[in-house]
């Protein structure tokens, strides 16, 4: 009505919207509106992902017998994995990539966290654009490109040897270390984007006010700035170390056979092995091990950092 | 203050260093595709852009591109439309089971990409119904969708309020609301999350890696048994394109969404 009142002759799509937008008014106004909206996706994510979730892991409980192929309840999956020093010798490596990415990803990652939010706005464009154009590219990509650096007769061996760290070729492609190299680098990226966005927001007249009591350097990061980074430390840490249990591609390409983890341990059961019961059990394991990080992260960040006011 | 000084160049050198460790490879892979040899060596003796007139002899390389890039449109397609739906919903109204649901958006994003991937490979074989195509778009858009919801739940929580009341006065119905006041206040996340979800899905190893058929390779699929069979410059010139590409897309995003809030989308998980 109160668009009508500025044309004399109403366009003939106002007039053809006039009924359409009536009957819309109308529905906008039920209260059962929002299902209109959240069916579409929920129904989406019901038939594509939770219940395809809930019927893999549930092949985690039975046991088919192999002369009958009856199917019945059963925990000997979960049993055979806990029973077996071989598996629990797969997973303790696993959680052990876990850690060390993580501390290194810190290790690696806080200098430039603490450049971008502190040298001002021509280095934190320059490492953002860094940080973040890797994350572009398909882990295949860079995936490929440190098996050609870490080759026995790659760049890196051949700049070894010129700077006389050894003297002939280290072995790294298809070992532990090649694996937590290549997943630093690809993993860097989530430690620095939380670490950064934290120590940001950190007041630098605290550490002014340090160093003109007289701290040197290494008091003002540990007493000042190292605590009250701690919930990017934590964010950060999460994102990572999650991310390294959970990861295929970097340890089946850059560890190989020599190098198994859990992801590449499911993967084998399922797709040469054909134990769907078994790789169902140990997925099952691998997310509660991720779910149970993110309730020690959400336990320890509520505990730690309640404002103090 | 010489000290001062010191620690100044030290921390600076430090930060090349890791600048240089993380831009390293990518730019190894491409000097490798430039060189002349036949043989991958780095840096490269002599200089030649042959290799980059091979790339299209590559076996099957055109066709994951193409079909890559159309898998990758139609996630985005689907995944917004979706996305922004349920963001709408989870935002706008309030009602019982609220948080919940949005867990349940979310969760694709905590539990590991070959769970998932797994998971509906199982079930695909199961109900067999759909072509291999259909099934990696749906399992593209399952697991970008909790990107989109992030990105523009966040991008609704911040908007005005006061908005949708001076939108009703006007006389505007749901639809003009929608069109005219929402998306032009939460532009800049939709077009993040849009982005975001087009290079998940072209980039996707992990779950298309139990999805695809040897007739229907997404690219990343291919490259990595390219790099499996042989590793030659021809090789090394393919990964050289798609970086490019890349790169590509993210000097479209800095400009399109501003390079502050590409940091803080690519932060959450991928």
């Amino acid at each position: 009505m109160a668009t009508a009142e500025y044309t004399s002759v109403p366009s003939l799509t106002y007039r053809l919207y006039t009924p359409f937008s009536k009957v819309l008014s109308h529905i906008a106004q039920q209260k059962w509106v929002f299902l209109l909206l959240l069916l579409p996706p929920l129904l989406f994510l019901t038939l594509f992902f939770v219940v395809p979730m809930a019927m893999f892991l549930r092949e985690g409980f039975v046991a088919v017998d192999p002369h009958s192929a009856a199917r019945t309840l059963s925990f000997g999956n979960y049993v055979r994995f806990l029973g077996s020093p071989d598996y629990l010798k797969v997973l303790w490596n696993t959680l052990r990539l876990g850690v060390i990415v993580t501390f290194l990803c810190l290790l690696l990652g806080y200098p430039l966290a603490y450049a971008m939010a502190r040298f001002g706005p021509r280095w934190q464009r320059w490492i953002l654009v860094a940080v973040i154009s890797p994350l572009m590219v398909s882990v295949v990509i860079r995936t490929f490109a440190w098996q050609v650096i870490l080759r026995n007769r790659g760049p890196l061996n051949d700049f070894l040897i010129a700077i006389g760290i050894v003297d002939s070729p280290v072995r790294l492609l298809f070992t532990f270390t090649g694996v937590v190299i290549g997943l630093v680098h690809v993993f860097l990226p989530y430690m620095v984007l939380p670490l950064a966005s934290v120590i940001e927001k950190i007041d630098p007249r605290l550490e002014e006010a340090a160093r003109s009591l007289g701290a040197n350097v290494f008091r003002r990061f540990f007493e000042v700035v190292l605590p009250l980074s701690m919930p990017g430390i934590l964010a950060g840490s999460m994102l990572v170390f999650t991310a390294s249990v959970s990861a295929y591609v970097v340890p089946e390409l850059l560890g190989g056979e020599r190098v198994q983890v859990v992801p590449t341990m499911v993967t084998q059961q399922i797709l040469i092995l054909l134990d769907w019961q078994f790789g169902a059990a140990i997925a099952t394991i691998l997310i509660l091990l991720t779910l149970l990080v993110l309730a020690l992260y959400r336990w320890l960040s509520r505990r730690s950092f309640q404002p103090a006011k | 203050m010489p000290s001062n000084m010191a620690e100044k160049i030290l921390i600076r050198g430090v930060v090349i260093a890791i600048l240089i460790f993380l831009i390293g490879p990518l730019v190894i892979v491409c000097g490798l595709s430039l060189s002349k040899a036949n043989l991958i060596k780095f840096p490269p003796q002599e200089l030649s852009l042959r290799w980059f007139a091979d790339v299209w002899k590559l076996d099957g390389f055109v066709a994951a591109v193409v079909l890559s890039l159309k898998l990758a449109a139609l996630t985005t397609v689907g995944t917004s439309v979706l996305g922004v739906m349920g963001s709408l919903a989870l935002v706008r109204y309030r009602f019982a089971g609220r948080n919940i649901l949005l867990g349940v958006f979310l969760s694709p994003l905590v539990l590991p990409a070959i769970v998932i991937g797994i998971a509906l490979l199982q079930y695909f074989r199961t109900i067999d119904l759909l072509s291999t195509f259909s099934t990696l778009l749906i399992a593209h858009i399952a697991v970008t969708l909790p990107f989109m919801v992030r990105t523009m739940t966040a991008s609704l929580e911040v908007m005005d309020e006061n908005l949708f009341d001076a939108a009703k006065m006007m006389g505007a119905d749901a639809l003009q609301t929608f069109i005219y006041v929402t998306m032009p206040s939460v532009r800049s996340g939709f077009i993040a999350g849009a982005l975001f979800t087009f290079i998940l899905s072209f980039d996707n190893y992990t779950v298309s890696l139990f999805l695809t058929d040897p007739q229907t390779e997404t690219l990343p699929i291919r490259m990595l048994k390219f790099t499996q069979v042989r590793v030659d410059p021809t090789v090394a010139a393919a990964a050289t394109i798609l970086i490019g590409l890349s790169l590509l897309i993210l000097l479209l995003s800095i400009h399109l969404v501003g390079l502050r809030r590409l940091g803080g989308l690519s932060s959450s998980k991928a």
